[in-house]
């Protein structure tokens, strides 16, 4: 691959790429890491191709990559985590119809799903953002990570209810 | 598929919004910078005779043993190589590469149990199948790969480290290729070993394009080297690409410098050694 290339990819794919590892890592730093190395692997295996779906295969690369080195981002010293929680993003999110109120239930609402999704494991998790942040189907999740669809559908379906639950807990506080 | 509540809760909390920050993708930039242009062919050529030179044991520390047999380095308008190439066989390596089919047939990443990161088995043109193995570091690579590491010191900052095992009918070839980060520039070291239904005579030998400046330097282990420069061209400006090749025994293969100061590229032939 080219430089021209590299730099199409980044800026097509980088956002996605890198929010995923920052879920995944839970820290900027190892997101960083965990973020170039994805590309580095997807450069040297020089697979990139706009016909093979690249956010797909460079977010395979970065669960993969995680999930094989776990370890490794683990053990160092943790900075704060990420705040990804308030500022801008929530910004990108607001509705501009809703009331003040309701704008801020559903901001509240928005930081609790973000913040569960965050603390789910691992197993979950990836396939959460693989099927909502990246938009993959099931069947391009379970290629990816090497599993049966039906685990896929599974691990989905736990997650979900395991997140509406939590929902329904902080309601009724 | 319907979609319920908690679908499209997902959908909205999830939209990725973080963005890298352009330092960090100016790093992939230039890491993968570094790293083009290093990979190039090795022909191998069936001949009868070889020539090469058996080299003294020099008696100091670092120095490769006696019994290693060196190859000298021979430089041709298209090549380096470990005998003189007469003009149809430079040619012939100057030639248009002829394009490789290659069928996907696995892929499997490492766990806990393994070294190396990710696995891909391919086959070429219907009859060579190539194993590749993805590692973190070069000297990893080369540990399992159970090939000769050919520096004396630990270089960090591998930006790629490949073992590929190639299966033909009648040989098998292994071999690391990796790319290292140096100060501004990178370093591109691909070494292989042949085995099976192979003479010992064979002739290898390095594509090398518009070859420029050749010289000599002999490093701390006494190894002399052949340096030779390739000059390339195209949209993104002119590359100066230092080659040396590297025989000895059954070991083929190069070392390629990007990049980098004469100087530079001496401290690194430095380290070099046969164990």
């Amino acid at each position: 691959m080219n430089l021209k290339q590299i730099e199409k990819y980044i800026k097509e794919y980088g956002k996605d790429v890198y929010s995923f590892c920052i879920y995944l890592t839970r820290n900027k730093e190892d997101a960083d890491d965990l973020y170039q190395q994805t590309f580095l692997v997807a450069i040297e295996k020089n697979e990139l191709d706009d016909d093979r779906n690249p956010k797909a295969y460079l977010v395979s690369i970065a669960a993969n990559i995680w999930n094989n080195h776990k370890r490794k981002y683990l053990w160092r010293k943790k900075k704060a985590d990420i705040v990804y929680l308030q500022g801008k993003d929530m910004e990108q999110i607001a509705d501009e119809a809703e009331t003040a109120y309701e704008e801020l239930v559903r901001r509240d609402k928005i930081e609790l799903v973000r913040k569960l999704v965050y603390e789910l494991p691992d197993k979950m998790k990836v396939v959460i953002l693989m099927r909502y942040m990246e938009e993959l189907s099931v069947d391009e999740i379970a290629a990816s990570l090497n599993i049966p669809s039906g685990t896929v559908k599974s691990r989905i379906h736990q997650a979900k209810e395991r997140l509406r639950e939590r929902l329904i807990k902080d309601d009724k506080r | 598929m319907i979609k319920d509540d908690m679908d499209i809760l997902l959908e909205e909390a999830l939209k990725p919004d973080i963005s890298p920050s352009r330092e960090t993708n100016q790093k992939i930039l230039n890491k993968g910078a570094k790293c083009e242009n290093h990979r190039r062919l090795v022909f191998v050529l069936a001949r009868v005779v070889a020539i090469f030179i058996a080299v003294i044991c020099v008696g100091s520390m670092g120095v490769y043993a006696a019994s290693r047999l060196i190859k000298k380095a021979f430089v041709s308008e298209h090549a380096i190589s470990t005998g003189p190439l007469d003009d149809d066989d430079d040619a012939a390596i100057a030639a248009d590469e002829e394009a490789v089919q290659i069928k996907e047939v696995s892929h499997e990443d490492g766990d806990e149990t393994v070294k190396w990161i990710t696995k891909d088995v391919q086959i070429l043109n219907g009859n060579i199948t190539n194993t590749y193995y993805t590692y973190e570091e070069y000297a990893t690579a080369v540990s399992d790969a159970g090939l000769d590491n050919w520096f004396s010191k630990t270089y960090e900052n591998t930006a790629s480290a490949t073992y590929v095992v190639t299966e033909a009918e009648d040989f098998k070839e292994y071999c690391v290729d990796s790319c290292i980060l140096y100060h501004d520039g990178s370093f591109f070291v691909s070494e292989s070993v042949i085995r099976g239904n192979v003479s010992g005579d064979e002739r290898h030998s390095i594509k090398i394009e518009n070859k420029n400046n050749e010289r000599k330097y002999t490093a701390a282990s006494g190894y002399e080297f052949t340096l030779v420069d390739e000059i390339t061209e195209d949209e993104a400006g002119r590359l100066v690409t230092t080659v040396v090749m590297v025989a000895y025994d059954d070991y083929f293969g190069y070392i390629s410098f990007n990049n980098l100061t004469e100087k530079e590229i001496h401290s690194i032939l430095d380290t070099f050694v046969i164990r």
